[in-house]
């Protein structure tokens, strides 16, 4: 997964390495005075892909195109007169703004429509015909939607195993945050640094997994795909994960007494410790990979926490039952986790026979 | 007129913006900022900022534009030749590229920050040549700019920390309410797992940052001390009701005994919708601005359930000898009272 991870890195480096090469080649080859449009349409329209499939992505990005093309025509006659600037750039910001704002997808396309029609208005812009900057706005165009098709950006199986992986290792983060909510002795003190800190992280990993549909949703024919029915089980067991985890996470608030946990400190920190070898064996999980010796260690660690429930907590806790879900819900969680891994290699038996 | 514009959030900030540019195209015929560009620019991108804390978040972001063009500035005095440029821009680009792909995924306000730095470098860079404008103009200009959104983002249509808070918590009440009812129907089999995913799947999306719903600005330095701990307050318990409603979905939808889940599962139901009731109530409060008034009994149900619970499962017997399926229902009956427990912490505060 590891390498899986660097070689998508290097993909992506290559695409944005490719869309700097060929703008600067073109701009170079094409003498333009107008070329700092082309580099700014290509930089800024090639850190996003808009759409899901490859098809859409090319046919927004047209769209775009050609929306800043109208309105840089439009500024280009408009700097003629102030009061006419002024009326043109208010208007359009005010309906760039509020699409943006009502449709979050439209947001950075309508925000760069609103920036390019300022940016129009550059003085002495008139210097040079408008052809030159019509010729430049399209040739930036090209040149993503190329390099889109070509490195297959954001909506590669590359991309998918990328956030598998950032999946897990956010979900092992997260446990990691709310399992150590139950064994700092602050947690009371600084609740609202700690439950910011735990929405934070509940937030990425709910991105990610929208994040992971969202490329499964790029493929063709994905009804009957396999891949795409493996990933659709992925998604539900990561779901079904999050969702044991926050039964899990209900201990820290049903515990009044938090000196409580001072009578089980050590065993809870070798279950964190133990759920958090385990996450990231899972990150990295392949198939040649064993995670046995991990599911064992989350047992023990499950089983030593047990016993001192059974001699300790049970006798001391005001509200024994509260344990009793807590480590429920462990062994559950571990039982997941195990599906989890079995599905994530069905998952590249699949990519391996294809 | 006015007040239509409170209750349309979009349209609000759009105006906002708008009279922004408006008055930023006049001041950028002034002749001290040749020719206006950053002036422009500048309020574009300050004065576009999300609910909440409007005077920090623009100054970050005249921090940003303002620092950025004096190092751009300060670069170009030592570059000149245009290939130098031209390579210091694809250097600024790949990194910030990176950057933004590999943090993926990113928050709205962490990209926006990233694409108004790489924006700022390259307009700062590559319209070298198309100007003659000084150093200090520019920096005049961005400055001016910067200073004309921190005015229109603060001063125009102020929304007040209590509307913005109850704009934002209207929809998430709501999603929490749809959620809540869909579980409920699905204890007494009205409703397909498919339904339930949907909805938890609405509500996550209405959380995530990316919709820009959930009110984050209530933690950020610099909101308003008085009102900080109240709200703080409610977002952490309507954030542990959603915590409780998924504890109850892992549960629900686990492999427990259907039939020991059925003797129970009117009684949860009737909870639940008393529950919802909270919930709905809430969500009209924040959207009328009118007190809560609770008219329903909020504990018979409650008590009824835990004598249903009682029966079916008896606790005091034997208590380390309870099945796992007993453990599973005791533990959902509990996320139940728990729930109540905290809605009414809610509906009270």
């Amino acid at each position: 997964m590891d390498a899986c991870l660097s070689r998508l890195n290097l993909a992506r480096l290559a695409y944005l390495l490719a869309v700097a090469t060929l703008t600067v080649t073109c701009g170079y080859v094409g003498q333009s005075q107008a070329s700092a449009w082309l580099i700014w349409i290509a930089f800024t329209f090639s850190v996003v892909t808009l759409g899901d499939t490859r098809l859409q992505q090319s046919l927004l990005l047209l769209a775009l195109t050609a929306d800043v093309m109208l309105v840089v025509t439009l500024s280009t006659w408009a700097i003629s007169s102030p009061l006419l600037l002024l009326v043109y750039l208010a208007s359009l910001t005010l309906i760039c703004v509020y699409l943006g704002r009502r449709i979050p997808l439209l947001a950075y396309p309508a925000g760069l429509i609103n920036l390019f029609a300022v940016l129009a208005c550059l003085p002495l812009a008139g210097e040079y015909p408008l052809q030159h900057e019509i010729m430049n706005i399209m040739g930036g165009a090209v040149i993503v939607i190329l390099c889109q098709w070509l490195y297959q950006v954001g909506n590669s199986q590359s991309e998918v195993r990328s956030s598998l992986t950032a999946s897990v290792l956010i979900l092992r983060q997260l446990a990691n945050d709310l399992f150590e909510s139950m064994v700092v002795p602050d947690y009371a003190d600084h609740l609202y640094l700690y439950e910011r800190r735990i929405h934070k992280q509940k937030n990425r990993y709910l991105l990610s997994l929208e994040r992971m549909e969202k490329v499964a949703r790029s493929w063709k024919g994905r009804q009957t795909s396999k891949r795409y029915q493996v990933i659709a089980r992925l998604l539900s067991d990561l779901y079904q994960l999050y969702d044991n985890l926050m039964d899990c996470a209900q201990l820290r608030h049903r515990v009044d007494d938090f000196h409580l946990f001072s009578l089980c400190r050590q065993e809870m920190q070798w279950v964190v410790k133990a759920f958090d070898q385990l996450f990231l064996a899972l990150s990295k999980v392949d198939k040649g990979t064993s995670l046995e010796d991990d599911f064992i260690r989350v047992m023990e660690a499950i089983q030593c926490f047990e016993a001192n429930n059974e001699s300790v907590l049970q006798v001391t806790a005001k509200e024994p039952m509260i344990f009793l879900w807590f480590i429920a819900s462990l062994k559950t969680m571990c039982t997941n986790a195990k599906g989890l891994q079995a599905r994530m290699r069905e998952w590249m038996d699949i990519k391996e026979s294809r | 007129m006015v007040s239509k514009l409170y209750q349309h959030d979009a349209l609000r900030r759009a105006v906002c913006a708008a009279l922004a540019m408006a008055a930023a195209v006049m001041l950028s015929q002034c002749a001290v900022f040749g020719g206006g560009i950053w002036v422009m620019l500048a309020a574009l991108f300050v004065s576009q900022v999300a609910r909440g804390t409007p005077l920090r978040q623009s100054f970050v972001r005249l921090m940003l534009v303002v620092g950025s063009v004096l190092l751009s500035v300060s670069m170009m005095r030592v570059l000149h030749a245009d290939w130098q440029i031209v390579l210091v821009s694809v250097i600024l680009y790949v990194v910030v590229g990176m950057v933004i792909f590999m943090r993926r995924p990113m928050e709205v306000t962490q990209f926006n920050l990233a694409i108004i730095l790489l924006l700022s470098f390259l307009v700062t860079l590559l319209s070298k040549n198309e100007a003659s404008v000084t150093p200090s103009q520019l920096i005049a200009g961005a400055v001016a700019g910067g200073a004309i959104g921190v005015i229109f983002a603060q001063l125009t249509f102020p929304l007040n920390p209590y509307h913005a808070f109850s704009h934002d918590m209207v929809f998430i009440l709501r999603s929490i309410h749809d959620y809540g009812s869909v579980l409920a129907e699905k204890l007494v089999r009205h409703a397909s797992e498919r339904e339930v995913r949907q909805q938890q799947m609405n509500l996550d999306r209405l959380l995530c940052l990316r919709e820009g719903c959930y009110p984050e600005w209530v933690y950020d330095a610099g909101f308003n001390p008085g009102l900080r701990s109240g709200y703080r307050f409610f977002l952490i318990k309507s954030g542990r009701v959603i915590e409780l409603l998924n504890s109850m979905n892992y549960l629900i939808m686990g492999s427990m005994d259907q039939a020991l889940l059925s003797q129970v599962a009117n009684a949860i139901h009737d909870a639940m919708q008393v529950n919802n009731e909270l919930l709905r109530l809430m969500a009209d409060h924040f959207e009328g601005h009118q007190p809560i008034e609770i008219i329903s009994d909020m504990t018979s149900d409650i008590m009824r359930l835990n004598a249903c619970l009682a029966q079916v499962v008896p606790l005091k017997r034997a208590r380390l000898n309870l099945s796992g399926d007993d453990v599973a229902l005791t533990a959902l009956v509990r996320d139940v009272n728990d729930l109540r427990e905290v809605l009414l912490q809610l509906a009270l505060a």
